[in-house]
């Protein structure tokens, strides 16, 4: 009777641990909810204020983020360079053709440069403005299905501003969207939120290169009268007071669904480096609207 | 009915229980590159939470999971506070229906987390549809899913196989 007794106490205070433990973890429960809720509503509410907390803990968190990420870039890269290995031979004749033509185009840019410098001169025409490059590692790929940015170790105290273009070797890959101090974010004009004016080369007819998130970026607003080809080269318009007239961004085709896509000539992905072009063109409405709105998906 | 924080293995014990956490947290902020679709987005995290809220939550507090949450948005540029929220949410789901899960066999746990993975990739999808007022490509998210999917069986081994050297936990209905 008594060892019932004493076990049915256990029980019970067992029980009411239990029920304590279960209230401690619904009441942790609803404040982290209602915690995460106020901050999504953040996102709307103030996107600049949410960025810029973002961006503050990208640069506190610098050494940690290249830390985590610099290992998976070194697996890509390794990863990359034993996928050429299989191709050496067909690149090595590739590059040798292509040697061949640049040289030939060499030529052809030693003559035009010339007779572009007598003719300036000839017209007394005012000499543009320096363009000034910043080298930057990329030190977080930090693109998803849902947004396409990266970020790279370089920020407003090595002279960085929103808005300014960032290019690889290849061509242009995005633009500046947010700066810390020692680190800036980059949005890939493969992302949804990407608008850049631009302009086929040949036909001269002015679109705006809009991101899908989803594969390559899609000319959008083309005239109805467009004569686009496919194999056009694509380059900035120099509309909109981001990027100057010329930047070459890519090569256009048709999908299936009848849109003219463009390939890039820039892989972000494949970028280790990237550079960031001050063209000294000031702020102009697009650069305004990058600036006031600030969410990730607010841009 | 013992309470779950007596459940709570010695700390050197279950260190390797929370470094593996750790991994599957820093894995779940890379993205991988997949035939045509680049960068997509696998939250292996996930299934951490899955297992561990179901058989041992002492070792996944809620806090842990709210932090988590919240690297991933730092980390790849989320919207800050989605993947904090999902979390949190499908932890308090699984916490209050872990008894009934836990009598069921695997492939009922499998369901259960499709089903979830299903509806966490809506959530993130459908939210940044909304707030950048477009709709989204499916063929991403659905990707995502799948690979989160195949990744579960394989995760769930190991995590089974450390709860069993941690704790002595029992035999296996995998």
């Amino acid at each position: 009777m008594k060892s019932g007794s004493i076990g049915l106490g256990l029980a019970t205070r067992q029980m009411s641990i239990s029920t304590v433990q279960d209230k401690k973890q619904k009441t942790c429960g609803v404040f982290f909810l209602s915690l995460s809720l106020v901050l999504l509503a953040l996102n709307i509410l103030v996107p600049s204020l949410v960025n810029k907390a973002k961006q503050y803990v990208a640069d506190q968190a610098v050494v940690a983020t290249e830390t985590v990420f610099s290992p998976v870039q070194y697996a890509a890269t390794e990863l990359m360079r034993v996928k050429a290995l299989w191709e050496v031979q067909k690149n090595n004749e590739m590059l040798a053709a292509e040697n061949e033509r640049l040289i030939e185009w060499f030529q052809t840019a030693n003559r035009l440069d010339a007779e572009n410098r007598a003719l300036r001169e000839l017209l007394n025409m005012k000499e543009e403005d320096a363009v000034q490059y910043h080298a930057a590692k990329v030190i977080a790929d930090t693109a998803t299905q849902y947004s396409h940015t990266i970020l790279v170790r370089m920020g407003s105290e090595d002279g960085l501003t929103k808005g300014q273009g960032v290019l690889s070797h290849e061509g242009l890959i995005g633009r500046v969207i947010e700066t810390g101090q020692k680190t800036a974010r980059v949005l890939l004009m493969s992302d949804v939120n990407s608008r850049i004016p631009v302009t086929i080369e040949g036909t001269q007819d002015r679109a705006i290169l809009a991101g899908t998130n989803d594969g390559d970026p899609i000319l959008d607003h083309l005239p109805k009268s467009h004569a686009i080809a496919e194999g056009q080269r694509v380059v900035t318009s120099g509309h909109g007071g981001i990027f100057p007239y010329g930047v070459p961004v890519g090569e256009t085709y048709k999908t299936k669904d009848g849109w003219i896509a463009v390939r890039p000539f820039a892989n972000a992905n494949r970028a280790n480096y990237v550079q960031i072009v001050d063209y000294g063109v000031p702020a102009g409405s697009a650069t305004r609207s990058v600036a006031s709105s600030g969410s990730t998906y607010l841009r | 009915m013992s309470s779950l924080y007596s459940q709570r293995p010695p700390f050197i014990k279950a260190l390797p229980i929370y470094f593996l956490n750790l991994v599957l947290l820093i894995l779940s902020t890379q993205t991988v590159d997949f035939v045509a679709v680049d960068n997509v987005h696998v939250v292996v995290f996930l299934t951490a939470i899955f297992y561990w809220v179901v058989h041992l939550p002492a070792v996944l507090p809620l806090w842990f999971i709210f932090i988590a949450g919240l690297t991933i948005d730092f980390s790849l540029d989320s919207l800050l506070g989605l993947h904090a929220f999902a979390f949190v949410l499908y932890t308090l789901v699984l916490y209050k229906t872990r008894r009934i899960i836990l009598s069921q066999p695997f492939i009922y746990h499998l369901i259960i987390f499709i089903l979830s993975v299903a509806f966490f990739e809506l959530l993130r999808w459908g939210g940044v549809s909304l707030l950048s007022m477009q709709i989204l490509s499916v063929l991403p998210s659905l990707l995502a899913v799948v690979l989160n999917i195949v990744a579960f069986i394989p995760l769930t081994l190991v995590l089974r196989h450390l709860h069993r050297v941690v704790s002595g936990y029992g035999r296996s209905s995998l």
